[in-house]
């Protein structure tokens, strides 16, 4: 296995992120797995329909038990597909021995309902393990966590959640004029259609669902081999030996598109309209009474419905509830009275005081002012260099410049020049310096606005002033004269400059 | 350094900052805003700073519990969530709503026009012809909806089994019923728009033959005050849910330059508003429904209320969070 091809970041992973992982590769790669899944599940299911037409639930039984077969080629495919090599159908029909191998027999029949079936199927699968060998190995693989049995209990949800979501979808949403479907008769009625709907409901929940255990289980694996093995450790030693990377094959398109047989398959459930006929009066009339005499109008049932028995003293003869109690459930029945009523005025001020307040809040929006839009903001006069320093910029910057450098401090005037630019910078050009910024920052900052000789002069300040800051150089009287003279020049051009 | 010298200097700092802490655990948003709040980041970084300090120079467990203690207070008031449920609704109704819809006029303006003009053609209609509501309706629930309107009855606009119902009782049916048929309408979008416009000219159309045909029965005495309350309110959600419907569907029909799944979501973001803000109004529906409809006041009165209610209506939908004001968008 070259583990440095692998598609998926390999550091140690707890089971449960395992699980994520999983979740995130059905994810990225659902559709080729939806397809794959269908590849086996459509002819198994489509076989049981017809042979089991008459019971929904033998069919539904029929086509859980074969899971195992289904999820078997997503294995493969997936193990494939995180080393890059993308399998179509075709590749799978070839590799069918090891796809599908006498080895999965086992689990088709008395090891159906393992619990960490998931975990299970790379095992047998992939490293082709069986009998003793597989159950250590599983051993092994389990670790102390109940991890694999936790994702079926969850798949297991997850299934039900959505088929009852998608049967619910399909009982409300249908609109008002059109025959509804019958929720009760759905879960209730075998045979009947709205039976067979939630049934079909619940197999596409479980081909969702499918892709999502299988990456899942498949993931878990991988978690727990990477543990064990220390896959991480390995790949940084492969990295740092130069173990040489092979280029994996051109990919193959994966082409599997199942979803118009399942259109197909569900509107074959939609019953088809009833041809008409032209008869004249008479004949219709015969037609009608024949039919009417038929065995199929002759049938009798039994309905239950209450009918209202009389007056207060017909309740003496019920009999049935002591007198205490129904005097319970009448001052209940008033107490509930005035509940509502006392519901109903507290609803109504509500809704009072809520429109209201509404109405305060629109008129009072509607009567401020509109907000000014935020003036210029005036550079403040006082700029942070260091932090925690701030220097107090003299309101002739030139004089104070000159006069250290007479008094042969190079420094403080090149700093106060230095000051003194980007406090203009600020003002003129708008430039927004945090304390963070470096000299070198705001140089760049500077240069992509500024005119080319004012850029130019900045970039020579700059430097000067780094050279001299930190290279402790101190710059030539002829430098220095320049930039003073070219400073003067810049701050008197103004805006616009 | 000792720790009974370390404590003494650092006293007054801890203690300033216990009672501000202990002021800000005690007190509303209201008061927190007089509170010298600007000081308490600081004093935080200070006791996080001594905190690490009495641990690396490993003084007593004592001091380190207590530190402890202070510092894990602090960073819960630090990084409270701060939710204003009140002013953070009545934003929402009062400007981001409007203002929501009021961006997607297209969408409401076409719902407006597929739920009223079938109704609107339907309602004439039966009017004109005592029999054209049979082709929406079947004979049970045109009876259904006679008696419901009959003016011999005692409550009118309720069905017969819901006569000896609570106001309150039938104050949840509205709810459900309406909600239900809004939310439905707006699902609907999902499926290319189709849904929706299909909710839509379905409601319309039926409203509208229950109206002529009722009218035309001569039971327009029970029905048009009775549906003068809350049918500005009511009709208007139904057209807004419409109308987040239609915004789903014109994210999957034409996205534009992004990906369907993007259009989406930037679009579900602004429909969930108008949902939301329709389900308000039908509820707002459902309480005058439930409660003054029903009423025995005077029809002259109940239609000057409902002229007041469209009114109201359109004021708010065009007018509310039109200038700047506070945000809520």
């Amino acid at each position: 296995m070259e583990i440095d091809r692998l598609a998926a970041v390999i550091r140690p992973r707890t089971p449960w992120e395992g699980l994520d992982l999983g979740f995130v590769l059905a994810r990225l790669w659902f559709p080729a797995l939806l397809g794959l899944w269908c590849v086996t599940a459509l002819p198994i299911a489509l076989f049981g329909g017809v042979l089991l037409k008459g019971s929904p639930d033998l069919w539904l039984l029929l086509v859980w038990w074969f899971k195992p077969l289904y999820e078997a080629p997503l294995v493969f495919w997936l193990s494939r597909r995180l080393f890059g090599e993308s399998l179509g159908v075709r590749d799978l029909w070839r590799a069918r021995r090891q796809v599908f191998p006498l080895r999965l027999l086992p689990n088709l029949l008395w090891l159906r309902l393992h619990p960490s079936r998931s975990l299970q199927f790379p095992i047998l699968i992939l490293e082709g393990l069986e009998g003793k060998a597989r159950r250590q190995r599983q051993r092994v693989l389990q670790g102390t966590g109940g991890t694999g049995i936790w994702l079926t209990i969850i798949c297991v949800h997850l299934e039900s959640v959505l088929w009852l979501s998608g049967l619910l979808l399909v009982a409300i949403m249908i609109p008002d004029g059109l025959p509804k479907l019958d929720l009760s008769a759905s879960v209730l009625e075998q045979g009947s259609t709205p039976y067979w709907v939630s049934t079909l409901i619940y197999w596409l929940a479980m081909a969702a669902m499918a892709p999502f255990y299988v990456a899942a289980g498949f993931a878990l694996y991988l978690a727990r081999r990477t543990e064990l093995e220390a896959w991480d450790l390995e790949l940084v030693f492969r990295r740092v030996e130069g173990a040489p990377r092979h280029r994996g094959r051109h990919r193959a398109q994966t082409g599997v598109v199942a979803m118009a047989m399942l259109a197909a398959s569900l509107a074959a459930c939609l019953p088809s309209p009833a041809q008409g006929l032209e008869l004249s009066r008479e004949q219709a009339k015969e037609e009608i009474e024949a039919v009417l005499a038929s065995k199929e109008f002759k049938q009798t049932r039994e309905i239950e419905i209450w009918v209202y028995a009389g007056g207060e003293d017909a309740s003496e003869d019920s009999g049935a509830l002591p007198d205490w109690l129904l005097e319970l459930l009448r001052g209940l029945g008033r107490g509930g009275e005035m509940a509502a009523i006392a519901f109903k005025w507290l609803l109504f001020m509500a809704g009072g005081v809520l429109v209201l307040f509404v109405l305060r809040r629109v008129l009072r929006d509607l009567h401020r002012p509109r907000r000014a839009p935020s003036a210029q903001q005036e550079a403040p006069m006082t700029v942070t260099l260091a932090p925690r320093t701030k220097i107090e910029l003299p309101a002739d910057i030139l004089k104070e410049v000159e006069a250290r450098i007479g008094r042969d401090d190079l420094r403080g005037a090149l700093s106060l020049l230095y000051a003194a630019s980007i406090d203009l910078l600020q003002r003129r050009y708008g430039l927004k310096v945090k304390e963070s910024t470096t000299e070198f920052e705001c140089l760049a900052l500077v240069l992509g606005q500024l005119p080319a000789d004012e850029g130019n002069l900045m970039g020579r300040l700059v430097r000067a002033w780094q050279r001299l800051a930190y290279g402790h150089c101190d710059p030539a009287p002829k430098e220095l004269g320049a930039l003073i003279h070219d400073w003067r020049r810049w701050e008197s051009g103004g805006r616009g400059n | 350094m000792r720790q009974s010298q370390f404590e003494e200097e650092q006293a007054a700092v801890w203690t300033q900052y216990l009672e501000l802490l202990e002021a800000l655990e005690r007190s509303w948003s209201r008061g927190r805003s007089r509170l010298p709040l600007q000081r308490f980041p600081r004093l935080f970084r200070r006791l996080c700073g001594d905190y690490a300090l009495a641990r690396s120079r490993g003084y007593s467990p004592g001091l380190v519990n207590e530190l402890h203690g202070l510092v894990h207070r602090g960073y819960r008031q630090l990084y409270r969530s701060r939710r204003d449920w009140l002013g953070g609704t009545l934003a929402f109704l009062s400007s981001g709503f409007p203002r929501t819809l009021r961006r997607h006029a297209w969408a409401f303006w076409l719902s407006v026009a597929l739920f009223f003009g079938p109704m609107l053609a339907m309602g004439f209609a039966s009017y004109g012809d005592s029999d054209a509501i049979y082709s929406i309706l079947d004979a049970g629930q045109v009876a259904d909806m006679e008696a419901m309107y009959d003016p011999g009855s005692d409550k009118p606009g309720r069905s017969l089994e819901r006569q000896a119902d609570t106001d309150f009782a039938m104050f949840g049916f509205y709810v459900m019923n309406n909600v239900s048929v809004a939310f439905r309408t707006f699902a609907g979008g999902i499926f290319l728009g189709l849904g929706s416009l299909l909710f839509l000219g379905l409601n319309g159309l039926v409203i509208g033959s229950v109206a002529g045909h009722l009218t035309q029965l001569g039971y327009g005495e029970t029905f048009w005050p009775f549906v003068s309350g809350h049918g500005a309110l009511e009709l208007t959600a139904i057209a807004i849910a419409g109308a987040a419907g239609l915004l789903l569907a014109a994210a999957l029909l034409a996205p534009g330059r992004r990906r369907r799944l993007d259009a989406l979501r930037a679009n579900a973001a602004e429909a969930v508003q108008l949902v939301t803000g329709a389900m308000i109004m039908l509820v707002l529906a459902a309480i005058i429904e439930g409660f003054w409809s029903a009423s025995p006041v005077a029809p002259q009165i109940k239609y000057f209320a409902g002229a007041i209610w469209w009114l109201l209506v359109a004021l708010y939908l065009t007018l509310a969070g039109r200038r700047g004001g506070s945000g809520g968008d």
